[in-house]
């Protein structure tokens, strides 16, 4: 997810793990064994060190991947071999060059390819392998399973989890303690409901790594999401049926106190209610 | 904290068409009133000539054509609309329904159509849209019988409508139609003439720069002359799509220009400013909304 208002409006988020919250400097926090969660608020990845070499997930942008590669050689001197990406959106997937340039290959879901071609982008390396439904990556030691929800925040995300491990890798389906971006361009906000009450109901694991934020939440940040997105759309849906306009919608549009303190209500909530206000009545 | 510089009714008007007083409604040669959740609204048809019509009614506007062996329609837009949309045909010709197009696949243009396949008509789309609908399931919205990729000609005896598909640009599923005969071609939403982007200048599920590829082949491929819009009135001079590119293609290049220029990201969009473009229809409401989408295409590739 894109966080274009970071900064500044950081200090209006009234939370405690708020208020020591380091935006930009980036960091390595080992999760599980040789499972680590790289980056900082502005992006976050997972890289996973095996008796074999490493697998490192979204190099973000070629300074990221810069950082990264730097942090992965303070843990290892194991070469990284495989490269996975989260989904296709660019603030994730650019400067993988520098893996490349040491022998990885690059995964992502097959339907991610589709957004590649459309959209090229110099410091995009192309996947080498694609999945289309739940995988494996088997490195060494370790399995990183690849899970697909099918389409929800973009239609090629998937969600990753090394196994013997209960910590999940979910990038931007859920920013911890965090509203979604207010445009959701390419989203579907029905399918990524669901994607996150299946996530919900899954058992076998209690803490994730997102994409932005801190390293890592515990599962209760995505029922919160997921009640956020419920609470979103049956108040849109609500205003529709008793005929409330568009713009009654957008000046009105109130969640309660829980979703207030959530990281950036005020700044994309009324842009979230206008997309969801589309979603119910163009089908999209 | 970001303040967007939105009227949302503004937005809403926009989706149901009432942006471009500019271009004159005609007298209303026909007028059966109708009923529909935005107020009573009436069907109006106005010949194009070579047995090409456009109808707005239901807060869209749609097209049909009458050749030897039938009729091809265009949108439904709402089972309302549909059933006058009907109505107004049937005071041409009484000759069968035997196609019906959608342009791309929101509920604003394709509902209805099951008044036009109960005259038998046979329902055509891009094959793109099919995903939508089945992952947005509408009762009101009729699956299309028959799909095409690139181009595909329809015709009804002696008049052809031809369908073509540039790309993903408003929708990735947009379907141009051409009638050749007049060299007239109807654009739902892609172009509304003369304006910005509208619907509150979000594009949600818009492709910010395969938009301009878009048109630039529409218009080095067609030779068309006029254009019919979804919204808004009857036709627009070919020049209305160049503008409409022309816009495009100047706000990713200042959002480009000012992104480059290392501005905070919450300021890119509020330094936008395209004076030249400045008469277009919405350019005060919109600009920055239509620019905040740009970064984000900019920012995430989509």
């Amino acid at each position: 997810m894109l966080r274009f208002l970071v900064g500044l409006t950081l200090v209006t988020a009234s939370p405690a793990w708020a208020q020591s919250l380091d935006l930009f400097t980036k960091a390595t926090t080992e999760v599980a064994p040789g499972v680590y969660s790289y980056g900082a608020f502005t992006a976050r990845s997972l890289f996973v060190v095996t008796s074999d070499g490493v697998i490192a997930t979204d190099p973000v942008s070629p300074k990221n991947a810069a950082d990264m590669r730097a942090a992965i050689a303070e843990v290892t001197d194991q070469p990284v071999k495989y490269v996975v990406y989260s989904h296709q959106h660019w603030d994730h997937v650019l400067g993988g060059q520098i893996f490349k340039d040491e022998g990885a290959t690059f995964i992502s879901h097959q339907n991610c390819i589709t957004h590649f071609v459309r959209h090229p982008n110099d410091d995009l390396v192309m996947p080498d392998r694609t999945v289309s439904s739940d995988s494996e990556l088997t490195l060494g030691d370790k399995t990183l399973k690849l899970m697909y929800f099918g389409p929800n925040h973009g239609d090629c995300m998937l969600v990753m989890q090394v196994e013997g491990t209960d910590v999940l890798y979910i990038n931007d389906l859920v920013t911890p303690y965090s509203v979604g971006l207010g445009f959701m361009p390419d989203y579907d906000p029905g399918e990524w409901l669901r994607t996150l009450k299946e996530l919900e109901a899954m058992d076998g694991w209690t803490e994730f790594v997102g994409g932005h934020g801190i390293p890592v939440a515990p599962k209760e940040a995505l029922s919160q999401r997921k009640r956020y997105m419920e609470a979103l759309m049956a108040e849109v849906r609500a205003g529709i049926a008793t005929g409330k306009r568009l713009e009654d919608l957008y000046d009105t549009i109130e969640l309660g106190e829980e979703f207030r303190e959530m990281r950036g209500y005020d700044t994309h909530i009324r842009r979230a209610a206008e997309r969801i206000y589309h979603y119910y009545t163009m089908g999209w | 904290m970001t303040r967007w510089p939105v009227a949302a009714g503004a937005a809403l008007a926009v989706l149901f068409g009432a942006m471009a007083p500019a271009l004159s409604q005609p007298a209303a040669e026909s007028s059966p009133g109708i009923s529909t959740p935005f107020g009573r609204l009436s069907a109006v048809t106005t010949d194009l000539g070579d047995g090409l019509y456009t109808v707005s009614a239901g807060g869209a506007r749609t097209v049909f054509l009458v050749g030897d062996d039938g009729v091809l329609v265009g949108d439904p837009i709402t089972p309302e609309a549909a059933r006058a949309i009907l109505a107004e045909i049937r005071k041409v010709t009484d000759k069968p329904i035997k196609y019906m197009v959608y342009s791309h696949q929101h509920w604003d243009h394709t509902l209805g159509g099951q008044v036009f396949k109960d005259e038998g008509a046979e329902i055509w789309s891009h094959e793109a849209c099919l995903v939508h609908f089945y992952r947005s399931p509408h009762p009101n919205v009729v699956l299309p019988d028959r799909t095409f990729q690139i181009k595909h000609v329809l015709d009804v005896g002696n008049a052809k409508a031809e369908l073509l598909y540039f790309g993903p640009n408003h929708s990735d599923c947009t379907t141009f139609l051409y009638f050749p005969a007049n060299k007239t071609v109807h654009i739902v939403d892609t172009v509304q003439p003369y304006a910005v982007s509208g619907a509150g200048g979000l594009m949600n599920d818009s492709y910010p720069k395969l938009f301009v590829d878009s048109l630039q082949m529409l218009e080095d491929n067609v030779p068309f002359e006029r254009m019919v819009p979804g919204h808004g009135g009857p036709s627009a001079p070919r020049e209305a799509v160049t503008i409409r590119r022309e816009y495009q293609q100047a706000l990713l290049d200042a959002v480009k220009a000012e992104m480059d220029k290392g501005t905070p990201n919450d300021q890119v969009a509020k330094n936008i400013s395209l004076p030249q473009f400045k008469d277009l229809q919405g350019y005060d409401q919109y600009l920055t909304a239509n620019a905040q989408r740009i970064f984000i295409y900019y920012r995430i590739g989509w």
